[in-house]
């Protein structure tokens, strides 16, 4: 049984960790991945970096975050920011506004 | 600046996973983890790369990753060294096993084998003939044989049974007109016996004579004859007859004027030739038994 709830928990974090990145990276404009592991770090959103690059390079690809690279200074090394694209702006519209519904409907139930 | 080899091996396990992915995605992948490797160090200057590169994971699971996740198939984990030698060991030792059974099959068949000069067993390794032991080198060892005859009356009344014991050799037997019974015998050791058991058996004895090569009459008598290896021909019995070895080739050559019954049984070999057995009241019962060899009619 304990099983099936790690993988209930799977499931449920794997949409839901992907609206969060997005609205992370809304937020800040534009950021690059240990940045962003760590902002969702200090929320309690746990995401493994084999996890987190993966998704964002498919997230890239489907043109829903668009990213560039950038050195800060001389000696640094180059970072990869991301930032949300005109379709990826109104993917986020989309989903938070599904999510609102769900967190909506959620809180019905449990009353 | 260089880089941390261990760094630099994961990038490089990482790069071969992404195979199936364009040049141009994977530097990027490539570079971005670089990247992340890189930066986690400046921040965290107590942790070393390999715990870094632990936490990122495995190269292989996390390439697998990035191409599940542009619904790519992922690459087949990647088979150890050692994996791969153990096969190559496993079934290399089968092969060789293999290989080795069939040039013992096929040097040692058949594992015995009788014919008119003599006993060949494990093809040929070793062959007896008469009194003469000749191994596959052509070396050969002859006994100084001595011939051994005697005669005996056997008293029909008195006698239900004839036995005779061998141990190896080439027996011929036939039968006589009258209530004798005689022996001529070739070969090496202590002369046969003959001895009247209890309960009117009597019992030609040839086990300490080594290779014999005999030529025996036989009363018209209920006969037993058990040997281990050799040839026994048997020429037109007379009466009932056992006769049983376990490796070599038995003869029989029936009597045309008589009816018989045969019990015939061979685990390993053959009965050779039309053996006809009749159900009559008349039918003189036939026994023979042989493990390894054959059953001939002549």
């Amino acid at each position: 049984m304990a099983g099936d709830l790690e993988n209930w928990k799977t499931q449920i974090r794997k949409g839901y960790l992907e609206l969060c990145i997005l609205l992370l990276v809304q937020k800040h404009k534009r950021i690059y991945g240990l940045d962003l592991l760590e902002k969702l770090s200090a929320f309690d959103l746990v995401l493994k970096e084999g996890t987190l690059y993966p998704l964002l390079s498919r997230m890239t690809v489907d043109k829903i975050l668009s990213a560039t690279w950038e050195t800060e200074n001389v000696k640094g090394h180059p970072r990869k920011y991301y930032f949300l694209t005109k379709d990826g702006l109104a993917h986020l519209l989309t989903m938070k506004h599904e999510f609102k519904t769900m967190v909506k409907v959620f809180e019905q139930l449990i009353d | 600046m260089s880089t941390d080899p261990k760094l630099e091996n994961y990038l490089a396990t990482l790069d071969k996973c992404l195979s199936g992915l364009k040049v141009s995605d994977r530097a990027d992948i490539i570079t971005e983890m670089k990247s992340h490797a890189l930066d986690s160090q400046e921040r965290h200057p107590e942790k070393n790369m390999q715990s870094i590169l632990a936490a990122l994971g495995e190269p292989e699971s996390v390439a697998n990753r990035f191409l599940i996740e542009r619904g790519l198939k992922p690459g087949k984990p990647a088979r150890t060294p050692i994996v791969k030698w153990l096969t190559i060991g496993f079934l290399g030792t089968m092969a060789l096993t293999f290989l080795f059974s069939l040039l013992v099959i096929w040097k040692f068949s058949p594992i015995i084998s009788v014919n008119d000069s003599g006993v060949r067993i494990l093809g040929g390794a070793i062959t007896i003939e008469g009194a003469e032991f000749t191994n596959s080198e052509g070396a050969s060892l002859k006994f100084n044989s001595s011939e051994i005859e005697g005669s005996q009356d056997i008293d029909p009344k008195s006698t239900k049974m004839v036995k005779v014991e061998f141990n190896s050799g080439k027996i011929d037997f036939g039968y006589s007109d009258d209530s004798e019974m005689s022996w001529s015998c070739k070969g090496q050791g202590a002369s046969p016996v003959l001895s009247a058991a209890k309960d009117g058996l009597v019992v030609l004895d040839l086990s300490m004579l080594a290779m014999a090569k005999c030529d025996i009459e036989l009363p018209n008598l209920p006969v037993e004859i058990k040997g281990l290896n050799g040839k026994i021909h048997v020429d037109e019995p007379q009466n009932a007859l056992s006769v049983a070895i376990n490796n070599g080739v038995i003869t029989i050559s029936p009597d045309d004027e008589l009816q018989y019954g045969y019990e015939l049984n061979v685990s390993n070999g053959k009965v050779i030739g039309d053996f006809k057995s009749s159900k009559g009241p008349k039918a003189i019962a036939i026994k023979a038994r042989v493990f390894n060899g054959n059953i001939e009619r002549q």
